[in-house]
């Protein structure tokens, strides 16, 4: 097992500990890990095992079923692309493949330099605003396919200053 | 914050804040309330930049006694938004922009001049309508039960929820035995708004009269794509979604209850913790609620982007921390649910339901709909619609 930063294993333990009175914790613990970190590779998997004492293979499953979860790190800003069908008949999938094209990177992969992942979304409940991308929580409305650049600028200018 | 831990209180804080809220819907002569919709959809369109300018332009001009700006729920007419409405007038503005403001604020507030410009118009007959009761969009709608509150409360703030009438149908399912509130749902003929219309109160008298723990659970865990009822009853009135569970738990007895939510949805998470948080800190959540025997505490749990979760077992599971598979049924969730103890599953649009039935009355509740279903459903309309947004009919409205 790759050996983990102290300091990281230190606010992990203490992510842990926020929910030492919860019955089932599990759930809440991997949240704020993916949160905090982006990612919940296999070291970390097995620290909250130890930690909580449920099995690594109880943790892995819950891991990779929920789609929240991810094992590779996740760009600095995760561009959701909603494809629900209320976007997608309002053209959502052009918007995804443009997102993709401009960032050269295909849904669920990140850019080289770490600062973009793209996401496929179910339907975000934004529908009377469709087609809707959300960028970190942000939801962007309307989104035609000729914005998509300008959104990108705007978080590349973002990162410039 | 002033505690409300007796009926009396309760009493006292209802008409309180139930003068205030008139007080702001019916303003004196230079006195002016705006709200601004604070749905995810006008959200995403700056409605919070606007709210922030008006309230600049407020302090700005010393108007603080004056005129108030606060955000409230979904207006539900999503493709005119974002909303700007004008109290005591009730003038409804449309597509309001951030460049809008200035010029609302020193014709509207300050000189009690409409801007005729971000009126609706009407699509038929072209002219402007200054009022939203006027636009036919609404005039077959009754926005009072599953959306009571939505475009008219501030759903960051108790108060006005109280005064609005919160907690009311609490009260008075306390004054009643655990089966009468279960008779009273029951023969107002709720069906839960998940999808199965399975009859409410049934579901409730399934869960056994045991000394073991129960849980209530609400099922906030919207997946269907095109749907947004659930997210915009959380967002626009939490209040009335904790109020339906307490009843719920009161009727079940169970003193924990947990709201199973998307965390795509996180301005009604957020939302929703809040009022979670204050409602605690005033009592009327906890220990011997409102001088009763009966306690409640509510949770909230998110969901990870897992559309199954919706099915009520697997979102037991998942609430347990594993992964969300449905069990197999029987045993049904009323006797062997969450932690193995007996769990009633509602969905959000229920709960929301059930204080105006408690409130109100079953017989007010039956005489809305058709024989066999009762009452009103909240339909979300995307896609290729004219009107895309939320809109509350009773039940049997046929989509012409």
């Amino acid at each position: 097992m790759a050996k983990l930063q102290p300091q990281a294993v230190k606010q992990i333990t203490e992510i842990v500990e926020r929910y030492k009175d919860e019955p089932t914790p599990t759930m809440m613990i991997l949240e704020d890990i993916q949160k905090e970190y982006g990612y919940i590779p296999l070291e970390v998997q097995e620290l909250v095992s130890e930690l909580t004492g449920a099995p690594v293979s109880d943790i892995y499953g819950v891991v990779t079923f929920y789609s929240f979860f991810s094992m590779v790190p996740k760009g600095k800003y995760v561009i959701g692309v909603c494809l629900g069908t209320a976007c997608y008949v309002k053209g959502s999938q052009l918007v995804c493949d443009k997102f993709g094209e401009l960032l050269g990177i295909k849904p669920g992969e990140t850019t080289p330099d770490g600062l973009f992942t793209l996401d496929l979304l179910r339907c975000i409940g934004a529908c009377a605003v469709a087609p809707a991308v959300s960028i970190n929580g942000k939801v962007y409305p309307q989104v035609k396919v000729d914005n998509v650049k300008n959104i990108i600028e705007e978080y590349r200018a973002k990162e410039a200053n | 914050m002033e505690q409300i831990k007796t009926e009396k209180e309760l009493q006292a804080k209802f008409e309180k804040c139930g003068a205030c809220l008139q007080k702001k819907f019916h303003c004196e002569p230079g006195h002016k309330a705006i709200v601004v919709c604070g749905g995810t959809g006008c959200l995403s369109a700056d409605s919070q930049v606007i709210i922030d300018k008006f309230n600049e332009l407020i302090k700005a001009n010393g108007l603080e006694d004056k005129v108030t700006a606060n955000i409230v729920g979904c207006f539900g007419f999503c493709s005119q938004g974002p909303f700007v409405k004008v109290f005591p007038e009730e003038t409804l503005y449309v597509k309001v922009k951030v460049s809008d403001v200035e010029e609302l604020f020193e014709k509207d507030i300050k000189n009690n001049e409409v801007v005729e410009r971000l009126l609706f118009v009407d699509p038929q007959t072209k002219q402007h309508v200054q009022k939203q009761h006027e636009i036919n969009f609404y005039k077959l709608q009754r926005r009072d039960i599953a959306l009571n509150g939505n475009g008219e409360i501030n759903p960051e703030d108790i108060n006005e929820a109280i005064g609005n009438g919160a907690f009311q149908g609490l009260n008075r399912a306390l004054h009643m035995s655990r089966e009468e509130v279960i008779d009273e749902v029951l023969k107002s003929g709720l069906r839960g708004r998940g999808g199965a219309g399975f009859p409410t109160g049934r579901k409730w008298s399934f869960v056994p009269k045991t000394d073991e723990p129960k849980y209530m659970i609400c099922n906030g865990d919207e997946g269907d794509p095109g749907a947004f009822m659930d997210r915009s009853i959380i967002e626009g009135n939490p209040c009335a979604v904790i109020e339906g569970m307490m009843i719920a738990g009161y009727a079940i007895g169970a003193q924990n209850g947990y709201f199973y939510v998307r965390a795509e949805y996180p301005i009604a998470v957020k939302r929703l913790a809040k009022a979670i948080k204050e409602l605690e800190e005033i009592g009327i959540l906890g220990d011997h609620i409102l001088g009763t025997d009966f306690s409640f505490r509510c949770h909230i749990r998110l969901g990870a982007g897992a559309f199954v979760c919706g099915e009520e077992t697997a979102l037991i599971n998942s609430i347990e921390g594993k992964r969300g598979m449905p069990r197999p049924r029987p045993p049904f969730p009323a006797v062997k649910g969450l932690w193995g103890h007996p769990s009633v599953v509602n969905n959000v649009e229920t709960l929301a339901c059930v204080p105006y039935i408690l409130r109100e009355g079953w017989e007010k509740f039956a005489a809305i709909g058709t024989n066999d279903t009762k009452g009103t459903k909240v339909f979300a309309l995307g896609g290729k619609v004219n009107n895309v947004g939320l809109v509350e009919v009773p039940m049997g409205t046929t989509q012409h």
